[in-house]
């Protein structure tokens, strides 16, 4: 019981301290990466949905590339291997969010393409027969029915964000596993891991909330759902 | 820098068969123990008993939401600070697998709810049991649906393996860091990347073979 109390006053005074700081860094690190690969990611996406061949390599090279190594050789490449090889000196924060940009980007930029190419052919060719010009088509037809499939994935980019940055912790961005390991080098308290866990935990549900919530909102009534009238469309007389 | 005598060269071909066969050992571990796990709790989850799917639901949510490097600092320094000293190989595998168990857990039980309720009623009206049910007709199917997102987290779990690196266990990451710290060779970086990209593309390439041969139309 004495151990369970000591232990929650240390762990308040992590989280008054220096662990408040250390979210703060992790929570602009999850926010500014997602936001650079939500725009980012356009550029693979569109080049790779080009017709031209020699277009589509290198967005197919850089898809490949990222998302076939792991986001911590990424890191340590832009960090010391820019450092050392081309003498570009860059502090962890700045490497961290390049390397989720670039690690993320290869994953939404596929996203982005398969809810593009979710929208069927015979919406498009419909909203064409109307007479609508292609920009209208885009942002009236396709534009509303792929943003259906592609804000979730941004939502599910921007957890694997949190999830990946305490790997920034390793080459000093001073974020909330960072501060975890400070605590413990300094005071050898090794419960403050748990502590670390319970609010990454904690941060990645109401994040994982915050998605399926947007989720719900986004889906599109089932047929069982729908008004009556669109259920059953009545007939015109002379249509069969 | 690029040529094969170079000593930074030599000095990381030296190693690699040794580092890579860490990677795969941790990854193959790791891949079952992920299977295993996700197959038991999206089984709970769907199974009848209310406070037990309940518990495996939780147990999912809060699993999926820590970081992987947080559960591997956890699982490394907490054993090793309370009970017994652990092989770093071990510590990684069990996380990763952890971890990769947590995320298929989700996938396999999504799987298993796609598959048509006209179909199990229609091979429930032939007499089948319900044991046959799962197995002919509701698993075969939830597999195909499934086949892309396991995939997916297979290799994922190839390329986690890394981390392994931080608590040092002994795999192609850790290795490469060791050479190019000691020979001051940052271009050895690439050789990594290109290592994991030859170990990742038969994998999903053999997955997207799969794929395609087993494909149906629902």
């Amino acid at each position: 019981m004495e151990l369970l109390t000591t232990t929650l006053a240390n762990w308040w005074t992590y989280l008054t301290t220096t662990m408040m700081s250390g979210l703060v860094v992790t929570v602009a690190t999850t926010f500014v990466a997602t936001a650079l690969t939500m725009v980012w990611a356009l550029v693979p996406a569109l080049l790779r949905s080009s017709r031209a061949r020699i277009v589509r390599l290198p967005a197919q090279v850089y898809i490949e590339v990222f998302r076939g190594t792991p986001v911590l050789i990424q890191l340590f490449a832009i960090y010391f291997g820019l450092a050392i090889a081309a003498g570009i000196l860059i502090d962890a924060w700045t490497a961290t969010i390049i390397a989720l940009t670039l690690n993320l980007g290869g994953y939404l930029a596929e996203s982005y393409r398969s809810g593009i190419a979710s929208v069927p052919v015979g919406h498009v060719e419909a909203a064409t027969a109307l007479g609508m010009s292609r920009p209208i088509v885009l942002r009236r037809v396709v534009g509303p029915e792929a943003i259906r499939i592609i804000l979730p994935a941004i939502g599910n980019i921007m957890m694997i964000a949190l999830l990946t940055s305490p790997i920034s912790a390793l080459i000093g961005n001073q974020d909330l596993l960072y501060r975890a390991l400070q605590i413990q080098s300094q005071r050898n308290d090794w419960s403050v891991y748990v502590l670390v866990a319970i609010v990454y935990a904690a941060l990645g549900l109401l994040l994982a909330g915050a998605n399926s919530a947007l989720e719900r909102r986004l889906r599109l009534p089932t047929t069982a759902e729908a008004p009556r009238a669109i259920r059953e469309p009545r007939l015109k007389a002379g249509v069969s | 820098m690029f040529s094969i005598d170079d000593p930074a060269t030599l000095e990381w071909l030296d190693g690699l068969p040794t580092a890579l066969l860490g990677t795969v050992a941790i990854w193959a571990l790791s891949a079952c123990l992920g299977v295993a796990v996700g197959l038991v709790l999206a089984l709970t989850r769907l199974s009848a008993v209310g406070p037990l799917a309940r518990l495996a639901q939780i147990t999912t949510d809060v699993g999926r939401s820590v970081p992987l490097l947080v559960v591997l600092y956890l699982t490394y320094f907490g054993i090793l600070a309370l009970w017994f000293p652990i092989d770093p190989f071990w510590a990684a595998s069990a996380a990763i697998g952890a971890r990769l168990g947590f995320l298929l857990s989700e996938i396999f039980r999504a799987g298993i709810q796609s598959v048509p309720p006209g179909l199990v009623e229609a091979a429930q009206s032939l007499g089948m049991s319900s044991a046959t049910v799962q197995r002919r007709v509701v698993l075969p199917i939830a597999f195909r649906i499934m086949l892309p997102a396991i995939g997916q987290y297979i290799v994922g779990a190839l390329l986690d393996s890394a981390y392994a690196s931080v608590i040092g266990g002994s795999e192609l990451t850790q290795h490469s860091r060791i050479v190019i710290d000691i020979m001051f060779a940052e271009y050895v970086w690439i050789y990594v990347g290109l290592a994991y990209l030859l170990l990742t593309f038969p994998i999903s390439r053999a997955f997207a073979f799969v794929e395609r041969r087993w494909a149906i139309q629902l």
